[in-house]
């Protein structure tokens, strides 16, 4: 893959890159992190995690229809978010919006994705 | 089956790095983007 993946100009589907920061993981900044969490432990900060992002997403932007978060190690895909909206106006608004707010002391880049199908949504 | 829960005070949403409070993120992002802040910074 050339990751040189086209951004569309119009999607239901938003991404934003590197937001679920696992605590296993060893880049993470998070002091209050640690990684002696128990596997319970863990699958509850992602639950609480996505809960508290899917909440949040769907009530000030719009009617969610899927939100994946990817745990693997890539690089290019370390914690992106993606999140499929109903309606693409909603998914701009988001992008839009979302770009000016904080995550957790960070600030969260948004962007549109052409990924429509996440099944079908490997790279090639 | 999953008891619904009351909506509770988020640890993430509007959470700005401590001492950037001021500026916006967009302002912080264009910081990262020149390299006068990480790009990936601790909370």
């Amino acid at each position: 893959c050339s990751r040189i993946h086209n951004k569309p100009t119009f999607s239901q589907t938003m991404v934003m890159p590197n937001l679920y920061q696992n605590p296993r993981n060893a880049t993470t900044m998070d002091p209050t992190l640690t990684c002696s969490m128990t596997d319970d432990e863990l699958q509850e900060y992602y639950d609480n995690f996505f809960e508290d992002v899917f909440l949040e997403l769907d009530e000030k932007y719009g009617s969610i229809e899927e939100m994946n978060v990817c745990d693997n190690l890539g690089d290019h895909l370390t914690g992106n978010i993606y999140v499929k909206f109903r309606h693409e106006e909603d998914a701009e608004k988001a992008v839009t919006e979302l770009n000016n707010r904080w995550f957790g002391g960070r600030p969260i880049h948004a962007e549109l994705s052409p990924v429509t199908d996440f099944r079908e949504a490997c790279c090639r | 089956p999953r008891r619904p829960r009351e909506k509770r005070i988020s640890l993430y949403w509007d959470i700005a790095p401590t001492g950037f409070e001021h500026i916006t993120p967009m302002q912080y992002k264009a910081l990262q983007a020149s390299g006068q802040v990480p790009a990936i910074g601790p909370p």
